[in-house]
């Protein structure tokens, strides 16, 4: 038997899950594997079964797998035809959080559904978003509501955050956005699980008015974080500052704060006088309270478990195997949920636990010796205890999460391993404090005054470390994935390299250099391709923005998408993928026209990035928005430039950027509305042909007829977003487009596309490529053939 | 006949029970897979944390070492009249005190307490000693230990010794400081005063062995000798599991 047997069992497991989900193998086949293998496993000789019971493990993690993600039973939500349609549904409610802006979002959990005559049965949740602060108690409340039925979207584009996906995971397949048609109402039933509602969920909205009553602001909703889990309250621009310095965890409740809650328990119970076992089970049980408190989050039950194991191996007088026991967690944790293992929440736990497992094995014999020389003195004892060792543990945990945050957030933060010192014991104070100061204020209510005072300075003081240890140099790093990837397998072959020249074995480090040389080559082959052209037309909902990769890799971003009350695509949508790519400097970035749905993302460009220059046709609005686009371009002292048709963007002869529209002289002209004054691009790179025409409408389409078969184009971004009043056929018949784009937001209240555009494009045999169903599209050329990536 | 069925009949139960047992087992080593502390080899079926082998390396003195004075520091009078250890100082029998104390595994005391017995039947100190005192701790460390490790290996010593046992007859009144973290100078303010007599009439002219699980320096124990002496003990002398010699 080997010595960490459950981290073998889950690696087996791991890699089953892996298997099944890109391979998504049926579960016949995977049945008819495993009685195979049995069979084999009587034939061949005993010492080779081992290998065969592994696999075992692997089909088991398949089946597991496969399992979880198919599709529930047969009255489930997702078999309703009602996606897109109003209904009306009964359910309780489940969750309840409230957000910063004023938004309340509920999971319900799915009772019956009409079905236009009777309410039928159903199961499933649904998330309702409802655009109102609720502070009212609501767990296991019966609800009805109506409203429209709709599909939460996956990733958009390439890389970016995956909604539906993240909502799959917590059961949820449906969302509804309560607006001025809808209606919820809250029947008297109650339903759920008894104990939650009146004895968790009460002492939980209990514990939230308190805090409410005695903090305001940013503290108070920090504070329903760090010691509730709920969140959602905060800031989005302070999770930002916090996730910026690297100390997002604090606000997440995660193994440290239960951590700390264990802690506390111990040490209270260490005051009474009861049996060993009997104190164990106590504090077993204030952890299973505790984690039911913040609403069982993933986190909270990963590190309840982990401490969990830890402390039955400490009850049972065992020895403890620390990488054992996180295998054994997750191997628990993936049986129950296997999809987790995706999710970039487990990913940082189980990095964080084995970066302290693998950082103080490491440094053990390191630090006794190095304090061996030194004088036993007070000092050097603290300094040892408080700023060495938890720096070290820090740094661990630092390196083992950077890859995986680099790769999610596209961010690398180095001064947490500083702030750390800091900022974990003052949470760990705060967590102390502020339980104290619920739990006894509850019984007397005048005698925590003092500790919420103390309180408020050290909430006041995690902020004020979040907000100025950002804007130091070198806080943190945006980095692309690519770089991620790189550090990360320099990191191994340094690892491995160091290794052969310790053990001697100069002909491994050989192959070891060989093969880091092919897969940098591989990498510039991946990454690098030459003479490549690559354009992305963004999905950002309702409104309109390409980016386009030249092959002498400069950038051109043709519009920004639409920034609304909570939605900026210049953040959400595109500000990510220039990020995850390493794009910190764009070339040219053309506004078409002055209309929100085409400009509301940039200046969230402008302000996080680097611009060469601005081009547009100098036609002005008067907006919000465009005034807050001029603003961010004079603060950047951007060039800004007009354009008109017959004038060359670009001096390579590699590529030609050529405008088509509008001409000098029909600026002067006015028209009613801005869209007519779009700037219409045609790129021209090989054989391959681009053509972007803004919102032009078809009486300039006309106007362009006299560009005649120049118009020719493979792609075309089809204008207005797919309105009726563009894309005539003449026109169409002059442009010949293999594929069409259409961007435009789903359900949107002007009823894009029309259906005769679509038909006109159809007869065409146009390939009809909509954002709103098929996410961003992704094109690329090497000059002759042109290839759909997405 | 009647007989007969109700043996098979508990010998069906046993084997459940055995299964039973062993599927508790096999759940447990899948958790917390038994390797042995001091030399990372697999227990075996009936060992636990320590192996066989590695108790056997532990015990080349079968009647303890007796160590002198002069190697241990005490500066002035010393308060008892012999010191005797059980097992070699050496990394493992470090780790194997490391573990018991701070790892918490009080299981090992047996295994320790049953040796000082041992030792002190050897020497023939049963007929002699009329009884075992532990080193006590303090209250509060005591509390946040949850056990007294002297308090364990005198336990095992006098059941195996026959000597009788007694516990609360010194307790600790101040809560100093681990000795280990601290300088020579510091070491031999942090021991003054620090232990008192509860009940004297006990150990009135009586011969007493006190039981530590480390002698470093020997400053507790001395100190709590003296403590011991000064309300009319006779002769005393001290029993350890190691001797750490500083280099």
């Amino acid at each position: 038997m080997s010595k960490r047997p459950a981290c073998k069992v889950a690696i087996a497991f791991i890699i089953g899950i892996i298997v099944e989900k890109y391979a998504s193998i049926s579960t016949w086949y995977i049945f008819s594997i495993i009685a195979l293998s049995l069979i084999i496993f009587f034939l061949i000789p005993k010492h080779y079964r081992n290998i065969l019971l592994y696999l075992g493990i692997v089909l088991l993690g398949m089946l597991r797998y496969g399992a979880f993600i198919s599709v529930p039973n047969k009255g489930h939500i997702i078999y309703t035809n009602s996606f897109g349609n109003w209904v009306e549904i009964r359910g309780w409610i489940k969750d309840k959080r409230n957000y910063f802006d004023e938004k309340t979002k509920y999971t319900v959990e799915l009772t019956k559904i009409w079905d236009g005559k009777y309410y039928k049965n159903t199961n499933g949740r649904v998330l309702v978003n409802r655009y109102i602060e609720d502070n009212n108690f609501r767990y296991g409340q019966e609800v009805y509501i109506k409203g429209r039925l709709l599909k939460p979207r996956g990733s958009k584009n390439p890389g970016e955050f995956n909604y539906a996906g993240y909502l799959r995971n917590k059961g949820i397949f449906a969302i509804i956005n309560l607006g001025s048609k809808s209606e919820i109402r809250f029947a008297n039933k109650k339903n759920g699980n008894w104990f939650r509602r009146e004895i968790v969920e009460k002492i939980k909205f209990d514990f939230i008015n308190r805090i409410s009553k005695n903090f305001s602001g940013q503290e108070k909703e920090i504070l329903k974080g760090l010691l509730l889990g709920e969140r959602e309250g905060i800031d989005p621009d302070l999770k930002e500052q916090f996730a910026k310095s690297g100390i997002f965890h604090i606000l997440a409740v995660s193994g440290l704060h239960v951590g700390f809650v264990i802690f506390l328990l111990g040490f209270f119970v260490s005051l009474l006088r009861f049996p060993k076992l009997f104190k164990i089970i106590l504090v077993i049980l204030g952890i299973v309270f505790y984690a039911s408190l913040t609403g069982s989050r993933p986190p909270v039950v990963r590190a309840s478990l982990i401490y969990g194991i830890v402390l039955l191996g400490f009850f049972a007088e065992r020895r403890i195997e620390p990488l054992n026991s996180i295998g054994t967690a997750g191997l628990i944790l993936l049986l129950f949920r296997p999809d987790d293992l995706f999710s970039a929440s487990f990913q940082l736990s189980f990095a964080a636990v084995s970066g302290i497992i693998f950082i103080t094995s490491a440094f053990e014999d390191f630090i006794g010796n190095a304090f061996k020389y030194l004088p036993k003195s007070f000092l050097i004892r603290i300094f040892k205890k408080y700023i060495i060792i938890p720096l070290i543990i820090s740094f661990g945990v630092i390196l083992f999460i950077s890859p995986f945050s680099g790769y999610y957030f596209s961010r690398l933060s180095f001064i947490a391993v500083i702030l750390n010192l800091i900022v974990i014991p003052t949470t760990g104070v705060i967590v102390g404090l502020g339980f104290y100061s619920l739990i006894v204020g509850y019984f007397i209510p005048n005698i925590c005054e003092p500790f919420n005072i103390v309180l408020h300075y050290l909430l006041k003081l995690l902020i004020f470390i979040a907000d100025y240890s950002n804007k130091l140099i070198y806080s943190y790093m945006d980095v692309s994935r690519e770089t991620v990837i790189l550090i990360v397998i320099f990191c191994i072959f340094f690892y491995l390299g160091y290794k052969s020249i310790a053990e001697g074995k100069k002909r491994r480090l050989l192959i070891y250099l060989l093969l880091l040389a092919n897969i940098l080559i591989l990498d510039r082959i991946l990454f690098h391709r030459i003479g490549e052209m690559r354009i992305i037309f963004f999905d950002v909902g309702q409104g309109d923005s390409a980016l386009i990769t030249f092959p002498d890799n400069k950038k051109m971003l043709i519009d920004g998408g639409d920034k609304r009350l909570s939605f900026d695509a210049g953040e959400y949508n595109i500000a990510p993928y220039l990020k995850r790519n390493g794009i910190k400097f764009i070339d040219w970035v053309v506004i078409t026209h002055p209309e929100s749905d085409h400009i509301g993302g940039i200046p969230f460009i402008i302000k996080n990035f680097k611009i060469g220059s601005v081009l547009e046709m100098g036609v002005k609005e008067d907006s919000e928005i465009y005034k807050e686009l001029e603003n961010e371009i004079n603060a950047k002292n951007i060039p800004r430039k007009q354009i008109f048709s017959g004038m060359r963007v670009n001096d390579s002869e590699l590529y030609r950027i050529y405008i088509l529209h509008p001409t000098k002289e029909f600026i002067s002209e006015i028209y009613r509305n801005t869209n007519n004054f779009s700037i219409v691009i045609k790129i021209v790179y090989g054989e391959s042909e681009f053509l972007f025409t803004g919102d032009i409408e078809s009486f300039v389409e006309e106007m362009l007829m006299r560009y005649n078969d120049f118009l020719q184009s493979d792609v075309l971004k089809v204008s207005h977003h797919g309105s009726k009043t563009s894309t005539s056929s003449d026109f169409l018949s002059k442009v010949k487009p293999k594929y069409a784009v259409i961007p435009l937001g789903e359900y949107n209240i002007y009823n894009f596309p029309d259906s005769s555009v679509i038909s006109r494009l159809k007869t065409i045999n146009t390939e009809v490529i909509r954002t709103d169903l098929n996410g961003s599209a992704v094109f690329t050329s090497a000059g002759k053939k042109l290839v759909r990536v997405r | 006949m009647k007989k007969n069925e109700m043996f098979s009949k508990s010998l069906t139960f046993m084997k459940i029970q055995e299964s039973l047992k062993y599927l508790y087992k096999s759940f447990f080593d899948f958790i917390y897979p038994p390797f042995c502390y001091t030399c990372d080899e697999r227990l075996k079926e009936s060992e636990r944390l320590v192996c066989e082998k590695c108790w056997n390396s532990f015990k080349p003195y079968e009647g303890g070492i007796k160590i002198e004075k002069k190697e241990l520091n005490i500066p002035g009078k010393t308060n008892f009249s012999e010191c005797y250890l059980t097992y070699n100082y050496n990394e493992k029998t470090l780790k194997l005190i490391h573990i018991f104390k701070y790892s918490k595994k009080s299981s090992l005391s047996i295994r320790m307490g049953k040796k000082l017995g041992e030792v002190i039947k050897k020497n023939n100190f049963e007929k002699k000693f009329d009884m075992i005192i532990p080193v006590p701790l303090h209250k509060s460390r005591e509390r946040e230990r949850g056990f007294n490790q002297s308090d364990l290996l005198s336990r095992f010593a006098s059941s195996e010794s026959g000597i009788p046992l007694f516990k609360n007859i010194v307790i600790r009144t101040k809560n100093n400081k681990s000795q280990s973290q601290l300088s020579y100078k510091e070491r031999i303010e942090n021991v003054k005063n620090i232990f008192r007599v509860k009940q004297p009439e006990m150990i009135k002219d009586k011969e007493i062995i006190l039981i530590d699980d480390i002698i470093t320096t020997g400053l507790t124990v001395n100190s709590c000798c003296g403590e011991l002496k000064k309300h009319g003990a006779k002769e005393i002398i001290c029993m350890a599991v190691i001797h750490p010699v500083e280099k």
